[in-house]
């Protein structure tokens, strides 16, 4: 599936303009504040109805205007397909597929999947533990429904039995009595299913990762994805040591109102050569890490899917030798459609000759 | 100062409060009221005090009713070994219309809530340890939600060891569902709880 072209109206900086893409590789370039997000923006609403930058519609309208609207032409398998999403303060967001109003969210969600490199995910492999998490299991969420029932599920009543911590505390209560062995039980059970996938998943991942992260770098070390679960996934007594566990720090969660053991905890870590890269890695190092990470993301999406995904590469050049950047561009674009973008193109020149798709696209937006 | 007379806006208001009943509709139900016979207005007002003095709850099954032990506790035909039990007398009589069940009920006036501060101890659970002794089979009939799952896990860890036969309702598609359309939720927990066919 690529884009082959959008139409945007009254959308943040843009007025009215329109643009078309190659079906390999698109540079976007321009100075600070010319709209290189925005277009990328553009396209995620096209894919998921929404923006990834803010939940509120109203904020993209360009100012001064009371509506905007995105035309965008997919073209996959033989066929064109219109999508045109439009939102008006009074009637909200509407969105059309070849003409046709669309009634299900579902029915378009992940249909285009696009996978997003930008600046703020650099804390995916510089930030705390919980990034991490989040970002695997949004992954397995979006290949495995059973896994996302368990999540929300999971996390819930984490919140209930948190709640119900402090209200033990509130009343001097410091038993672990049937009620909160009632919640831990269920709570177990979706921790299982929890911790069965999420470890399947890093166990199928970190190959492709590993795999990925040699095509697009130039590094030696060995890499690899690391999970430590915070209750191990010991089959036969999982469900007694677990709650051993609870029991052993009934006392203490109670003090402090938060559940201390469960996979919510659950560390994931990069390693090269051993060693946590977060305690090692170079700013270029940890952004090729994450590339890695994303390019296998979207080999997962697309296995499951069974659609090409498209990948939009936000400032893709900082941090990165000339060396990467080529090495990455040509890995991404000779198998997908590519949107990079830019503030100037000098990081390619010493290059431009070994990009694979010499005729790319360039769109200037000075 | 409103413009609609004071009586008025007291009616309108206390039929806001009702559940699933919003400001607009409650206007349109006082002016209904002003411009019926006076009579509808006098039967109405009898029917909601009658309903205050007359009906209270078993004082065995907690269940609704104009008489204490209620009917069903004191049906002579009633299987007395069996126990139903379910969240609010609502279900009582949803179960009831299948007409299929012949055993007692007990209502537990709600399930444990967490997030809501509802515990073991505001719902009629000592009640039901008390009844237990001359029951046999115990149905647990509480709704699957998440706090509906939790109750019933707790009710078969303080039930159990009392020689009882505890059951609970399937989880599953509703009958006519396509699976297609069926959420996502509904399926998993009808895969977990599959049966055996053979
Ligand atoms: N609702 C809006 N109406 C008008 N202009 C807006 C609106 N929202 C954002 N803008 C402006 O649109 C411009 C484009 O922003 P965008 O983030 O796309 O720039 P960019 O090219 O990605 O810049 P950078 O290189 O700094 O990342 C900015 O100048 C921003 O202030
Ligand atoms: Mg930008
Ligand atoms: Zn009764």
């Amino acid at each position: 599936m690529i884009l082959k072209k959008i139409l945007l109206k009254n959308f943040r900086n843009f007025s009215n303009i329109e643009f078309v893409f190659d079906k390999n590789l698109n540079i976007i370039t321009g100075k600070n504040g010319t709209g290189k997000t925005t277009i990328l923006e553009s396209f995620h609403f096209l894919s998921y109805t929404k923006s990834f930058k803010t939940n509120y519609d109203t904020e993209v309208i360009k100012k001064g205007n009371n509506y905007f609207q995105i035309f965008g032409e997919f073209f996959d398998n033989n066929k064109n397909t219109h999508v045109n999403l439009n939102f008006t303060e009074k009637e909200g967001k509407r969105t059309f597929i070849n003409k046709k109003k669309l009634v299900r969210k579902i029915d378009i969600i992940g249909k285009y999947p696009l996978i997003l490199l930008s600046p703020e995910d650099q804390s995916i492999t510089k930030g705390n533990p919980s990034v991490k998490r989040n970002f695997i299991d949004k992954i397995i969420s979006q290949i495995d429904k059973q896994y996302l029932f368990n999540l929300v599920e999971y996390n819930k009543r984490i919140t209930q039995r948190n709640y119900l911590l402090k209200t033990y505390k509130i009343n001097n209560k410091y038993i672990y009595d049937e009620y909160f062995e009632s919640l831990d039980d269920l709570l177990i059970t979706n921790a299982k299913t929890i911790t069965q996938k999420r470890n399947k998943f890093i166990n199928d991942y970190n190959p492709i990762f590993k795999n990925e992260l040699e095509k697009i770098s130039h590094f030696n070390y060995k890499s690899t994805i690391n999970i430590i679960n915070n209750i191990e996934l010991n089959e036969e007594n999982y469900f007694t040591n677990y709650k051993n566990k609870l029991e052993e720090k009934f006392v203490k969660d109670v003090k402090f109102g938060r559940t201390s053991r469960g996979p919510h905890l659950d560390k994931i870590s990069i390693l090269f050569d051993g060693i946590d890269i977060k305690k090692i890695a170079s700013q270029g190092e940890h952004k090729v890490v994450l590339i890695a990470l994303k390019i296998a993301e979207g080999m997962f999406l697309q296995n499951h899917t069974n659609s090409c995904v498209i990948y939009l590469l936000d400032d893709l050049f900082s941090f990165l030798d000339s060396e990467h950047c080529v090495k990455i561009i040509n890995k991404i674009s000779s198998e997908n459609q590519t949107f990079v973008t830019t503030t100037s193109m000098l990081h390619l020149n010493d290059y431009l000759g070994i990009i694979n798709h010499l005729n790319f696209n360039e769109i200037c937006l000075d | 100062m409103s413009i609609i007379p004071e009586s008025l806006i007291q009616v309108i208001d206390t039929f806001a409060n009702f559940p699933g009943v919003g400001k607009k509709s409650a206007k349109r139900m006082a002016y209904y009221l002003l411009k019926s016979p006076r009579q509808e207005s006098v039967n109405l007002a009898k029917a909601i005090i009658n309903l205050k003095d007359r009906i209270h709850n078993c004082s065995q099954c907690h269940n609704i009713s104009e008489t204490d032990p209620c009917r069903i506790c004191t049906d002579p035909k009633r299987d007395k070994t069996t126990l139903c039990v379910v969240e609010e007398p609502m279900d009582v009589i949803a179960i009831e219309n299948t007409g299929n069940y012949r055993g007692l009920y007990h209502v537990l006036g709600g399930v444990l809530s967490p997030l809501n501060g509802i515990g073991p101890d505001d719902l009629n659970i000592q009640d039901l340890l008390h009844r237990i002794v001359s029951i046999k089979e115990i149905i647990l009939a509480l709704n699957s939600t998440r706090d509906g799952e939790t109750t019933e896990v707790y009710l078969s860890k303080i039930l159990r060891n009392n020689n009882l036969n505890i059951t609970r309702l399937a989880h599953g598609l509703p009958i006519g569902t396509n699976l297609e359309f069926a959420d996502e939720t509904t399926l998993i927990r009808a895969i977990e709880g599959r049966t055996n066919i053979l």
